[in-house]
């Protein structure tokens, strides 16, 4: 069941962030240059590969410890870090179904890139056109770096880093197949809702983690998980549905 | 120059991990510190962060829809609070301070760990009461029956813990002249009742 959660969790997290980067090496590609962007973009999944096989080893090693407390340890410090990622990602997905931060729209974006990538100067005499690759190494790289901390604090409390990175693999190939026969930005897809289904996993996880690396024992094991993740839905739908009746009943106090 | 990067790594590293609003990372190190604290004091809070959690997530976006609305936070706590500190907020307090208190009574030579244990205890259910209050009228929860579940589970907890070491020191209280263990099981019986009914009436109100 846990792998099953890292998996998705994985896999919605690294789909929403390859969305953004697909937007963006569109938007360089179409405006500039498609050789140099993509050399961008390899270059930047190639960093990623580089931090996550040099940190994969310590922390399998680290999750197959018998030593209780460098697992607790362990816990701790990953589970903390992955409930304060999960919370950032929780919160502005509440503020976006709210009504109170803008839903983020893939096509207005992918307008604004290429309208800065088109202003920019391009030196003719040049092969590689190194404002595309910068931009493109740039926002690949940038939207990469949230998947690898998942999958690896993830995987770091689950002892299964290989997990992350297979369900990561999957989700960067179905977007970038996708991307290549739509050729176009991917603003269909429901963005918010899967951030809010990764920020609830994370903050799920997070907490049980945080807590067992205290010493907390919790009433029914792991099977605690399946309440709070529960516990957290319940709470961030109920948030939602008050902040929303709150901001109009203050809305009409204002104007009155 | 050099500074300059460093400064601008540490930045891009705080951004990314802790985000705008570091209230919230503020709130989940100091509620993974208390629970550590309490834990060492043999208290088991798994409850502890899940609530802290929805205090925090609530606080944080009740602030983007105050700084929205042109109101300030501030502004809402305060008409709240002010509503709460009139009815509620006061008596379960005495009670969840009071009851360790009078159970710390029953032997002036109550053991640091005991102290230690009912100390913990009586901060747990403060600090919890108070999280709980401040996001009620967020959450659409009634304070006086988070008030009353709250003060409810701190002497029912207490009175759990103690009472073994209740039975252990009968004899010794016994022996002392100014207390009799009859009148304090009495007194602390006495206590939890007027209180509890008290947050009754006034909840009936």
């Amino acid at each position: 069941m846990d792998y099953f959660f890292l998996g998705i969790s994985v896999f919605l997290a690294c789909t929403v962030e390859m969305i953004e980067a697909l937007t963006i090496i569109l938007a360089v590609g179409t405006s500039r240059d498609w050789r140099s962007t993509f050399a961008g973009a390899v270059c930047a999944v190639a960093t990623l590969v580089i931090a996550v096989l040099l940190f994969r080893p310590f922390l399998q090693r680290a999750a197959l410890e018998q030593n209780s407390e460098i697992i607790k340890n362990l816990w701790l410090i990953a589970g903390s870090l992955i409930l304060i990622f999960g919370l950032q990602w929780l919160k502005k997905s509440i503020l976006r179904f709210t009504g109170l931060l803008p839903i983020h729209n893939e096509n207005t974006k992918y307008e604004r890139v290429r309208q800065q990538a088109t202003k920019t100067h391009r030196s003719e005499r040049k092969r590689i056109d190194y404002y595309a690759f910068v931009l493109a190494y740039k926002g690949v790289l940038l939207e990469g770096l949230e998947v690898i901390f998942i999958v690896l604090t993830f995987g770091a409390v689950e002892g299964n880093v290989d997990l992350g990175i297979k369900a990561a693999a999957i989700a960067f190939l179905f977007v970038f197949l996708l991307g290549l026969a739509l050729h176009r930005p991917l603003a269909r897809l429901p963005e918010n809702t899967m951030k809010f289904a990764v920020g609830i996993i994370l903050v799920t996880f997070g907490t049980y983690f945080a807590t067992r690396g205290t010493g907390v024992i919790w009433p029914r094991g792991a099977d605690s998980i399946g309440g709070l993740l529960v516990f957290y839905l319940l709470m961030s739908l109920g948030l939602i549905a008050l902040i929303k009746s709150e901001r109009s009943k203050l809305s009409t106090q204002k104007s009155q | 120059m050099i500074m300059q990067y460093v400064s601008a790594f540490f930045k891009f590293w705080q951004d990314f991990i802790i985000g705008e609003d570091w209230t919230i990372a503020a709130t989940v190190v100091w509620g993974v510190a208390l629970i550590f604290g309490l834990v060492g004091a043999f208290v088991n809070s798994w409850y502890l962060l899940p609530i802290i959690i929805a205090g925090s997530i609530g606080w944080s976006v009740w602030g983007v829809l105050a700084s929205n609305l042109k109101s300030t936070r501030v502004s809402l706590m305060k008409m709240i609070i002010s509503k709460l500190l009139r009815k509620t907020l006061w008596l379960p307090m005495a009670v969840v301070i009071i009851t360790p208190l009078v159970a710390y009574q029953l032997n002036s030579n109550v053991s640091v760990p005991m102290s230690i244990f009912l100390l913990s205890v009586t901060l747990n259910f403060f600090v919890v009461t108070m999280l709980a209050l401040i996001t009620s009228p967020l959450y659409r929860i009634r304070p006086l029956s988070v008030s009353l579940v709250s003060a409810f589970m701190s002497v029912w907890l207490l009175l759990d813990r103690v009472q073994p070491r209740l039975q252990e020191l009968a004899t010794q209280i016994d022996a002392k002249p100014y207390l009799s263990r009859n009148l304090m099981v009495l007194l602390l019986i006495v206590v939890t009742l007027s209180a509890l009914s008290w947050l009754l009436r006034i909840s009936l109100e």
